[in-house]
């Protein structure tokens, strides 16, 4: 864990590895984010909080442009994601590591296959590529389950392979759409153990949606609040969980405190 | 990324696209072939190979042995060499197929067949069936003889002939049908159909009259060069035993009308329903070229081309054949102008046979009873015979014995020659009498034998119940009768050959005695007592002695024995119920028909028109004219005719030409060839796209999502965005419709290919119809892909977010996890997570 000023415009001497500008997305005559600015300086662990639907994993979504943003600028070290022509926009998909609430696992393929496919699809050699998925399936431990297919597993493996699948391309940024939301709450734990283990190693930019104030107050360097479209507050978990300066902040202080 | 060069998804689309067309076709082509033999084997087996079968009879199946054997004995008859087949049975019917042999494909046996099949017990009727075929319909019945002319004169046209109201043209070959088809058409072509249409209520008294009167008016008008009023009108009603009954009348009078045969004069070519004028007995003026056609002169329609050597047949239609005077034929042209003189004929009038044979039997069984008479005079000749030889042998002895020396032995031997006179007389009257009577009796023969044959033929109408009956055992006792008469006649007719030259020569001799005696006389009276001059003396002596031996050598007493024989033989014959005989002669004469033959022949004129589906009654007022005239002129014509605007002239098709039976059915079996393939193809297309193209489809509607596209790239895209703006459509129109615009291609270009080529074909529906049908279906399958393919969004949007292609994701994620396919098995060799 690192910590991180927040970087005034001029001030900054690391640049973001993510910065947002003025993102805006509706659907239909439905506004649902109404300009959002943000930036994710490299290595830093930030949680993005709010109420159900006021657009969290639409953010989280026009990131990497699995859904298209309307208006504003998103960068990626550097590179407007939103101009990017088609080829180059696969590749810097591959960096960016994402875990679905879901899991969305192939069914079609073991846990293994479902780790290296993306490797493999890139042209690494399959022994390479599982020798890099065993030790991503090591990392949330399940090394011994290569060979089962997804719906022998149990939600919580499940989603451990979700994220071994996203270690193994070794993103530079991982986005995580609420993780354990879909989960049996005694599976919760494990999986959440697993993401805090990758926060403590450091490697990786972390953009994570999810309720869990615990683990958001462990983990977090920076906690964002959403609701209305717009970021309504933001900073550390401290600042955020003990002086909240909006409505939204006030419920997360109280969830925390029960 | 449409580059085709390049392994990418799009090329595995192509590919499949290809490959579904080619395997769908050939699919679609193998089962309609397989249908299409198995169809026309069953054809074959229906009705035969291609000119197997020249008739198809319609036989009662409770009936059809007899039938088929009946049928059987008309062709050992009268078409030997014929094949018969008996086919299947549908609807109590069995169907009968004859097979002329290849000589009797004439038109002469075709315009016969009717004759030769009319007795088939229970039959219902026979079509023709002998192809190559093609078939004129639809005209009216008067105008068939002119289509048979025309289709006659078409190169490839074997000949033509009325069957029912058409006309059957037969092709010497099957390659010449197209363009025969064609002639024909152009022949049709060149007539129409003039109908007058009238404002309802409006009404026309006599339809028949007025369209005489309107050909007559239209005639040579406006272009009008060819016209024929043909008005009789249509059929009422179809009723079969109507038709049956028609035409068995239509037979009987046939053989019952004066027949003519005609002979052409040298140069003179008579063609079909041509008119040929006879001198009539009754006629006060000669018949002669460029002259007007008498009230009593004979009319002959020509009825067939077909006699044999040149000669036609022809139809008395006005006049009868009694009234007949002079075998010279004129050709009547136009109305009522005599022609050139065109040809001989002879007339055979069965009716006048009939009559005149009818009244010689009946006459001659009424004599039967004077019998008596004759054979009482018979027994005068040998009466005769005797007291003649006595006289000759008296005379003979005068003149060897003393001679003629004195007047007395004169005076004698006159009186002698006298008293011979008498008897000589007698007998020679009597001998004539007997005569006559023999040529009675041959007549009769010959009028008992006719009417035998005739009432074999079945000519004596009508041969129902009781009557029929009769006419048999008059039949038979007439061949009884007609034999004992003969050997009657052939005695009498010895009788008279022996007695004749000795009357003959007694004749003689006592005309010449009396000469020689009249000399002897007038000597003796000039020389008074002189003796007469030895050689007339001489003469009259030996032709006495000759006369004498010709009497001796004379067996009487055997002639009187035969003669005797030939009495008895009379006295036998009145055993016979002559009068039982005659009565019946008497009814049948009585009810022959008493009819003129230009009766007979209207009559027949007027049921051939009703079987070629005409009648008289609820006529149209129809006119058979040249097409190519000028269009107004004839409606003006009209609407003056019958005072009315209203009226209306309708043209239509002079006729219609049919394919024969087996071709319709090939025809139809294309047809169904096409149809079946057509929707194998239907089928195929449904299933490749419900297998195949509803996952690529159910993706299409996620298209950002797997081929994503610049935000900016949009906003920048033109002045359109912010018209599609206004609609809310925020997005790139023509990204849009993309997917709509595959579906829709893809559908259109996969239908109509595959249904090029797989030789698919639904009647009126052409190759364009199936382009826009099989667009309809792949929007179809584009609006409704998600129904019939549960696409895994998750597992789609997962390959995304780990950057893959297109591509990959169709062929590793959405492909795999799609039904069984054409496109599935294409793409394992594409996959690389197997
Ligand atoms: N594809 C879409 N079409 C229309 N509305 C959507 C779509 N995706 C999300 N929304 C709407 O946008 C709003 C925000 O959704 P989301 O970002 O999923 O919220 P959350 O903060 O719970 O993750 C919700 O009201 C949702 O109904
Ligand atoms: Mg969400």
């Amino acid at each position: 864990m690192r910590t991180v000023e927040m970087a005034s415009d001029t001030g900054s001497t690391v640049s973001p590895i993510l910065k947002i500008e003025g993102l805006k997305k509706s659907y239909k005559r439905k506004t649902i984010l109404r300009g959002i600015d943000l930036s994710l300086l490299p290595g830093e662990t930030v949680v993005l909080m709010g109420p159900s639907g006021c657009g969290k994993s639409t953010l989280v979504r026009c990131i990497n442009r699995l859904t298209e943003p309307d208006e504003g600028r998103i960068f990626y070290e550097g590179r407007d994601l939103t101009r990017l022509p088609a080829g180059e926009l696969l590749e810097t998909r591959k960096r960016i590591g994402y875990v679905f609430q879901h899991f969305n696992l192939i069914r079609r393929l073991n846990v293994l296959d479902n780790v290296v496919f993306a490797l493999r699809m890139q042209g690494m050699p399959i022994a390479e590529a599982e020798k890099a998925g065993i030790e991503a399936l090591a990392d949330v431990g399940l090394a011994d389950r290569t060979r089962d297919f997804p719906e022998e597993l149990s939600g919580g493996e499940q989603q451990r392979v979700g994220i071994a699948r996203a270690l193994a391309m070794e993103p530079a940024l991982m986005l995580w759409d609420e993780p354990t939301a879909a989960l049996d709450p005694i599976l919760v734990g494990e999986v959440l153990e697993v993401m805090e283990r990758i926060v403590r190693s450091g490697k990786t930019t972390m953009l994570i949606v999810t309720h869990e104030v615990g683990f958001a107050r462990r983990a977090a360097d920076r906690i964002i609040l959403l609701a209305g479209g717009e970021i309504v507050e933001e900073g550390t978990p401290a600042e955020v969980f003990s002086r909240p300066k909006s409505e939204i902040g006030e419920k997360y202080k109280k969830l925390l405190k029960a | 990324m449409l580059s085709i060069s390049r392994d990418t998804f799009l090329k595995d689309l192509l590919i499949w696209f290809l490959l579904s067309v080619i395997l769908a076709s050939l699919f679609a082509a193998g089962v309609s072939e397989v249908a299409d033999n198995y169809f026309s084997q069953a054809v074959a087996g229906l009705m035969g190979e291609v000119g197997e079968y020249d008739l198809l009879f319609q036989v009662r199946t409770d009936l059809q042995d007899v039938a088929v054997s009946q049928i059987k004995k008309v062709i050992k008859e009268k078409l030997p060499g014929s094949i018969v087949k008996k086919g299947v049975n549908v609807a109590g019917k069995t169907a009968v197929f004859v097979g002329l042999d290849a000589r009797y494909r004439t038109k002469d046996v075709y315009s016969d067949l009717d004759l030769y099949f009319q007795d088939i017990t229970g039959n219902v009727g026979f079509t023709i069936m002998t192809e190559p075929r093609l078939t004129l319909s639809g005209m009216p019945g008067r105008v068939i003889d002119l289509f048979i002319r025309e289709a006659e004169a078409v190169p490839g046209v074997k000949f033509a002939f009325k069957d029912g109201g058409r006309v059957a043209v037969l092709l010497e070959s099957i390659r010449d049908r197209e363009r025969v088809q064609k002639d024909l058409r152009r022949i049709i072509d060149q007539y129409e159909i003039l109908e007058v249409t009238f404002p309802s209520g409006f009404e026309v008294e006599n339809p028949v009259e007025a369209g005489r009167a309107l050909a007559q008016l239209l005639a040579g008008k406006d272009g009008i060069s060819y016209i024929r009023d043909v008005t009789a009108g249509e059929s009422a009603s179809d009723e079969q035993a109507l038709l049956i009954t028609i035409s068995e009348i239509k037979r009987f009078l046939l053989s019952y009308a004066g027949q003519v045969e005609i002979t052409p004069a040298a140069g003179s070519r008579l063609l079909e329903g041509d008119l040929l004028a006879l001198e009539g007995r009754e006629s006060n003026r000669a018949l002669r070229a460029g002259g007007a056609l008498g009230a009593e002169d004979v009319i002959v329609k020509v009825t067939s081309d077909q006699g044999r050597n040149g000669k036609k047949q022809g139809l008395i239609i006005q006049g009868d054949a009694s009234q007949i005077s002079e075998s010279r034929a004129f050709l009547v042209e136009e109305k009522n102008k005599v022609g050139r003189e065109a040809a001989t004929v002879v007339v055979n009038s069965p009716k006048d046979k009939l009559d005149k044979t009818l009244t010689d039997s009946i006459e001659l069984l009424q004599r039967l009873h004077g019998l008596e008479d004759i054979s009482v005079e018979g027994g005068g000749v040998f009466t005769a015979a005797k007291t003649l030889q006595a006289a000759l042998r008296d005379a003979d002895q005068l003149l060897s014995g003393s001679g003629l020396s004195g007047a007395r032995e004169v005076a004698e031997f006159s009186h002698l020659i006298e008293g011979i006179g008498g008897q000589l007389q007698t007998m020679a009257d009597t001998l004539a009498r007997l005569s006559y009577f023999e040529n009675r009796l041959n007549d009769a023969i010959a009028g008992l034998e006719g009417a035998q044959v005739l009432t074999r033929l079945g000519l004596i109408p009508p041969l129902q119940g009781d009557l029929a009956r009769k006419v048999q055992v008059l039949d038979g006792e007439l061949g009884r009768l007609a034999e004992k008469l003969r050997v009657r006649a052939r005695i009498l007719d010895d009788f008279i050959n022996d007695f004749n030259p000795l009357v003959q020569t007694l004749l003689s001799w006592k005309a010449r005695s009396m000469e020689l005696a009249a000399q002897v006389d007038t000597i003796q009276k000039a020389l008074t007592g002189q003796s007469p001059t030895g050689n007339v003396l001489a003469e009259l002596s030996g032709l006495t002695a000759e006369s004498l031996a010709r009497m001796e050598e004379l067996d009487l007493e055997g002639l009187e024995k035969e003669y005797a024989g030939f009495i008895t033989g009379l006295e036998e014959l009145k055993s016979i119920n002559a009068a039982g005989i005659v009565d019946e002669l008497k009814t049948v004469k009585s009810s022959l028909p008493k009819l003129r033959d230009e009766e007979i022949g209207r009559a027949i004129s007027w049921l051939d028109n009703y079987l070629g589906g005409e009648t008289g009654s609820r006529s149209k007022i129809r006119l058979f004219v040249n097409s190519g005239y000028r269009r107004e002129g004839p409606l003006q014509t009209v609407r003056g005719f019958f005072g009315s605007n209203q009226v209306g002239l309708h043209a239509l098709p002079a006729a219609e030409v049919e394919s024969d039976v087996r071709n319709e059915l090939t025809q139809l079996l294309q047809e169904v060839k096409g149809v079946i393939a057509a929707i194998t193809v239907i089928i195929l297309g449904v299933l490749f796209f419900l297998l195949d193209q509803t996952p690529v489809m159910a993706v299409f509607h996620y298209l950002d999502l797997v081929a994503p596209h610049p935000t900016e790239c949009r906003r920048e895209a033109g002045v359109f965005h912010d018209i599609w703006a206004k609609f809310g459509l925020r997005e790139n129109l023509w990204r849009r419709l993309l997917p709509w615009l595959y579906s829709l291609v893809l559908g259109s270009l996969w239908s109509w290919l595959t249904f090029l080529f797989s030789g698919a074909q639904i009647p009126y529906v052409n190759g364009a119809y199936f382009l826009f049908a099989g667009g309809l279906l792949g929007l179809f399958f584009f609006m409704t892909a998600n129904r019939f393919h549960q696409l895994n969004l998750d597992e789609v949007i997962a390959g995304t977010s780990l950057g893959l292609s297109f591509t990959v994701i169709m062929r590793e994620i959405v492909i795999p996890a799609g039904r069984p396919g054409l496109l599935q098995f294409l793409n394992r060799r594409k996959m690389v997570m197997k």
